[in-house]
């Protein structure tokens, strides 16, 4: 078992005030799977009505909303919680949604792919973790990490087009080609150590160990610790950090920043 | 029953020029503009005589009980699932099953409790259900309206024939939503506003159930409770919800976040049990083409008994035995593909010239779950006016079956679409088809 701190802050600002403002976000440590809270603070400001509860994916959420004018929404996320290794046993949802594909992960059926990214008889003689390693090794030398080159809405279609993205695209072309391949994949995101943003990876059920396991395709490393994550879901639109939605003639300034530290 | 119809039918225009003056319209976009077409009105009746209407009757109740259950169920247990009746692929790979409603308790366990299920009458004298509609069914507003205008302009043909009034729509649907609302707030219909291509149903539907008639940016959340924003800023909170937009618009912080027309945060109300919404969200898993095979093994598995009504002779390719007779046959069958809707995704084997056929034959062999086949029905045509003459043409009829916790009640009237061309199959009326209004004999 390790130990971590983690601080998440969020500055949204804008020029012009705004009102009928409601948002939703997943800024909390998913709990009861490899992670427990030691310590957790949850800063919001005080004119929103807000609410905790949980998505359908089990990961925990936070809403609300404020329909007076005002030009900001800040808030902080920090805590301490204490990592067990990356294998997760609990899933209530029907197995089957992680095997279909979604607008974001689908690749077209006529698509060939090139060997050095999926070869069908060499998957054949693998286990499934073999595979999944074996896929996550493809992908990671298939795309260049090329910041802003893609953005939220960008499919796993267009990644393997283009050969370039950042996390999300990585993930995504991953989760594709497991799913193609028949094996369950989902997509996580959250914090990892030194990269002042948060980041995206990837979840493949194990069968023989009835348990899902880790797998960060942009660094091409199966996870055992250092990975918090925030919700994990069928692809990206499934787990967003934030989401909101005002009525407003303004510009938009947000402000991220992550911190997460073995202690 | 003696039924004269004479002085109605001689007053077809006269009916068209008031639903005109009422601005009884549906709108089309068509290349990215938006038009609004009348929806020609013919008026020779269908004529439902009363026996059949019995049958139909218990036959409907039947099907959207089961329906509902059904959507229970795979929201919840999955009992029908894991007792093998319906694949799971049918279920999960539907775009119309929702996760984000896993685990969701609608009030009554009601999903869909506006139902518009398609039937034709077959040349056997036999009724067959094409389709079953259960997201956001329209088209009753237009029969309504129909009959209001038809019965001023000809008060003595409703004097001298015994058929079931049908302007009593509006009351079934208030009683419902009553029942939904459970007192706590108000009733709203939620339409996307004028250029939505019902929105004469939507602003006629809240006219006759005193309802009030939302638009977007009308409700919001707060504290897990839904309110309607009035002019003056006051708040009126709300109980039930009959929306007239779809699932993924409903709520930008859940589902698709562009939408502009929804209510952030409805979900997590609706999650509390703070308001219902008519229809409920992720009930299109029942009406997916390729879930209907199944419809009358759901009727079986939840009630104990033979289903009523018939499908159409359905073939899933998906199973080996109806996959080879499908490849062998495809150009006697009409294909569907289950993941269009509209009409536009379906095609008549017998229409296609040889490559056509072959390229089809392909999409199906490379995707057998995508594809559903029917025989060709042999509707019985009903009579038109056409100029001054009458022509046979083929038409459906939409029945309408509402469904509260306490029961489940069948409009006793249904939209009956005709097409106007000779040669087709296809009633939608984006396709340019027209209405009759549907009367059900009291007595035989």
């Amino acid at each position: 078992m390790r130990r971590y701190l983690y601080c998440y802050n969020t500055i949204v600002s804008f020029s012009e005030p705004i009102g009928n403002h409601e948002f939703l976000i997943r800024c909390l440590p998913v709990l009861g799977e490899y992670m427990s809270v030691e310590e957790e603070h949850l800063v919001l400001p005080p004119d929103y009505w807000k609410h905790h509860g949980t998505d359908t994916f089990n990961n925990r959420i936070v809403y609300g909303g404020n329909r007076e004018p005002h030009s900001a929404l800040a808030y902080v996320s920090t805590g301490i919680i204490s990592m067990h290794p990356y294998r997760i046993n609990n899933d209530s949802l029907p197995f089957s949604i992680w095997l279909q594909p979604t607008h974001l992960t689908t690749i077209i059926s006529s698509f060939s792919f090139p060997p050095s990214l999926l070869d069908d008889t060499k998957l054949a003689e693998m286990s499934l973790m073999e595979k999944a390693e074996s896929i996550m090794h493809n992908v990671n030398s298939y795309l260049s990490y090329v910041p802003f080159s893609t953005d939220v809405e960008t499919t796993a279609q267009e990644v393997v087009e283009s050969r370039q993205g950042v996390c999300q695209d990585f993930s995504h072309l991953m989760i594709a080609i497991c799913r193609i391949q028949g094996i369950p994949a989902r997509y996580a995101c959250g914090f990892v150590e030194g990269t002042g943003e948060t980041h995206a990876w990837v979840e493949v059920y194990d069968a023989h160990q009835n348990c899902w396991v880790g797998f960060d395709p942009t660094h091409d490393i199966r996870i055992e610790y250092g990975y918090v994550k925030l919700a994990h879901g069928r692809d990206a639109a499934d787990c967003p950090v934030s989401r909101g939605q005002y009525n407003g003639f303004t510009n938009q300034q947000t402000q991220i920043n992550v911190i997460l530290k073995e202690v | 029953m003696s039924i004269n119809i004479n002085e109605l039918t001689n007053s077809r225009d006269t009916v068209n020029r008031w639903m005109e003056r009422f601005g009884v319209r549906f709108g089309v976009y068509k290349h990215g503009v938006f038009n609004e077409q009348l929806f020609p009105f013919d008026s020779v009746p269908r004529i439902i005589k009363h026996s059949d209407w019995e049958y139909l009757e218990s036959g409907l109740k039947q099907r959207v009980t089961a329906l509902n259950m059904f959507l229970w169920d795979i929201y919840h247990d999955k009992n029908i699932i894991k007792d093998g009746v319906v694949p799971e692929e049918f279920v999960y790979s539907s775009k119309g099953y929702m996760p984000e409603c896993e685990g969701i308790s609608p009030q009554g366990k009601i999903y869909s409790h506006i139902s518009g299920i398609d039937l034709v009458e077959g040349k056997d004298d036999k009724w067959y259900v094409l389709e079953d509609n259960l997201r956001i069914p329209s088209g009753a507003s237009y029969p309504m309206i129909a009959r209001n205008v038809s019965r001023k302009v000809s008060p003595s043909t409703f004097a001298s024939n015994a058929i079931a009034d049908n302007r009593d729509y509006a009351n079934l649907l208030r009683d419902m939503m009553d029942d939904m609302n459970d007192n706590r707030g108000i009733a709203v219909i939620y339409t996307p506003g004028r250029y939505n291509s019902a929105f004469f149903e939507h602003s006629y539907l809240a006219e006759k159930t005193g309802a009030t008639l939302a638009y977007p940016g009308d409700l919001f959340v707060e504290n897990d409770v839904v309110y309607y924003a009035g002019m003056f800023h006051e708040k009126t909170r709300v109980g039930c919800i009959y929306r007239r937009i779809s699932d993924e618009y409903m709520d930008p912080m859940v589902f698709e976040s562009s939408s502009l027309l929804g209510i952030p945060n409805i979900m997590q109300a609706y999650k509390a049990g703070n308001v219902a919404l008519i229809n409920g969200i992720g009930n299109g898993v029942a009406d997916d083409k390729g879930i209907y095979y199944f419809v009358p093994k759901m009727v079986k598995y939840y009630l104990g008994e033979e289903s009523i009504l018939q499908n159409a002779p359905t073939y899933l390719p998906y199973f080996k035995e109806d996959y080879d007779y499908v490849i062998a046959n495809i150009d006697k069958l009409v294909i569907k593909d289950v993941s269009e809707a509209g009409g536009y995704g379906v095609v008549f084997g017998s229409e296609l010239s040889p490559e056509k056929l072959e390229e089809l034959k392909q999409l199906v062999i490379k995707e057998p779950r995508r594809w559903i086949a029917q025989e060709v029905v042999e509707f019985k045509d009903l009579e038109i006016i056409e100029g001054e003459e009458l022509v046979w043409r083929k038409a459906d009829l939409r029945a309408f079956v509402v469904s509260s916790s306490k029961d489940v009640r069948v409009w006793r009237s249904g939209l009956t679409r005709f097409s106007r061309n000779p040669d087709s199959y296809v009633v939608n009326s984006s396709q340019g088809g027209g209405f009759k209004d549907t009367w059900v004999a009291l007595e035989d």
